[in-house]
């Protein structure tokens, strides 16, 4: 499990994700997990790789603490609101509901177009306007709500809304994104804590070798193709996308 | 304004490393202690999360377990600290506006806790 972690925490922070998406299948595929304490221990896995990745980006000045925490009282109450009708909703239907997001990351994968160069530099936090608030605050709840119905950070609604709906530049929409990820899922894992669905001795290792393999990818990051990488990622949640889906419906497909 | 700004995002960024970091110690710490030490002492290996009075005489007990349960608590709580560390900072700025809403977030965190405590 903590060999698990480590991959999920490397590929996590190579690719700007929580990690989630990697530590439920892993958990419940390979070591067979219940559905929800995957969840609740990937909730506390995501708190990890985000403690470890904001840090470096709020030194950097790229997070917008303000907006973040504007936000924030979006995600909050949305990722406690999902984790409490994670309680009441059946395990298989939380299990199609992963497959259904894992499919929807890849195919946002596959459309991103590379778009790095256009703002490489000069924008820093309140150098921008910030539009569509009231729609920001709703997705925002919608993206907490995720959060805390499927145990992940929520990233993949959060920066593409800020960056393309409220007029936020795409690497502070990043970073804000990361540093609110970690608030989200607190939220989120102590309704699952309080439920007793946070297993300790799957939590502690998978944490661990999430919190490394965060550590060494921030470090590796420059040193990888990324567009190999990317290539691989999407058929890696395709497969995971089809495989959660036959476990959901009780069917087997390659496991 | 600027390098008040600076000094605050260092803070906050000090934070999260500590929280981070000695969170994967203790757990690791408990996880070590889980793997070399189970044989010799009766452990209960239960390993839903302890409630906390259970809690503070387990780890009186050394019992791995705790160990485990305290490294993802400081864990669960980093970002706790991390909203307060920012709320303090809109206050050392005269931002109250911030404050409040900082404080907003704080209160909605601090409700999901109390049933933990139940």
């Amino acid at each position: 499990m903590v060999i698990g972690g480590l991959i999920a925490g490397l590929f996590g922070s190579l690719l700007g994700l929580g990690g989630g998406v990697l530590i439920i299948p892993l958990l419940t595929l390979v070591f067979g997990v219940p559905m929800k304490e995957a969840i609740g221990t990937s909730l506390i896995c995501v708190i990890a790789t985000s403690s470890g990745a904001a840090s470096l980006y709020v030194r950097k000045h790229f997070a917008d603490i303000r907006l973040a925490m504007t936000l924030e009282l979006a995600t909050t109450i949305g990722a406690i609101v999902g984790g409490l009708a994670a309680g009441i909703i059946k395990p298989e239907v939380l299990t199609i509901l992963f497959s259904v997001l894992l499919f929807y990351i890849a195919l946002s994968m596959i459309r991103k177009r590379p778009e790095k160069n256009q703002e490489a530099g000069s924008s820093a936090p309140g150098d921008y306007q910030i539009t569509n608030f009231p729609f920001g605050m709703g997705a925002s709840f919608f993206a907490g709500n995720i959060s805390g119905l499927l145990g992940v950070g929520g990233g993949v609604i959060k920066v593409p809304v800020m960056y393309l709906m409220m007029g936020v530049p795409l690497r502070i929409a990043v970073a804000t994104s990361n540093f609110m990820i970690g608030v989200t899922a607190t939220a989120g894992a102590f309704v699952y804590y309080a439920r007793g669905e946070v297993d300790l001795l799957v939590s502690g290792a998978t944490m661990i070798g999430v919190f490394l393999g965060a550590l060494v990818g921030s470090r590796i990051l420059h040193l990888i193709k990324m567009e190999h990488l990317k290539k691989a990622f999407i058929i890696v949640l395709l497969y995971l996308s089809v495989e959660m889906l036959f476990k959901g419906l009780h069917l087997h497909f390659l496991f | 304004m600027n390098e008040k700004k600076e000094k605050i995002d260092i803070y906050v960024s000090n934070i999260l490393l500590i929280g981070s970091y000695s969170a994967a110690v203790l757990s690791l710490i408990g996880l070590l202690m889980l793997l070399f030490f189970t044989r010799t002492t009766s452990v209960q290996l239960e390993s839903k999360p302890l409630s906390f009075s259970v809690f503070f005489s387990c780890l009186r007990e050394k019992n791995p377990l705790a160990f485990l349960n305290l490294g993802i608590f400081v864990m669960m709580l980093t970002p706790l600290f991390r909203v307060m560390t920012a709320a303090l900072s809109f206050f050392l700025e005269k931002d109250y506006k911030f404050v409040l809403i900082a404080s907003g977030v704080l209160i909605i965190l601090l409700v999901s806790i109390i049933p933990i405590f139940i």
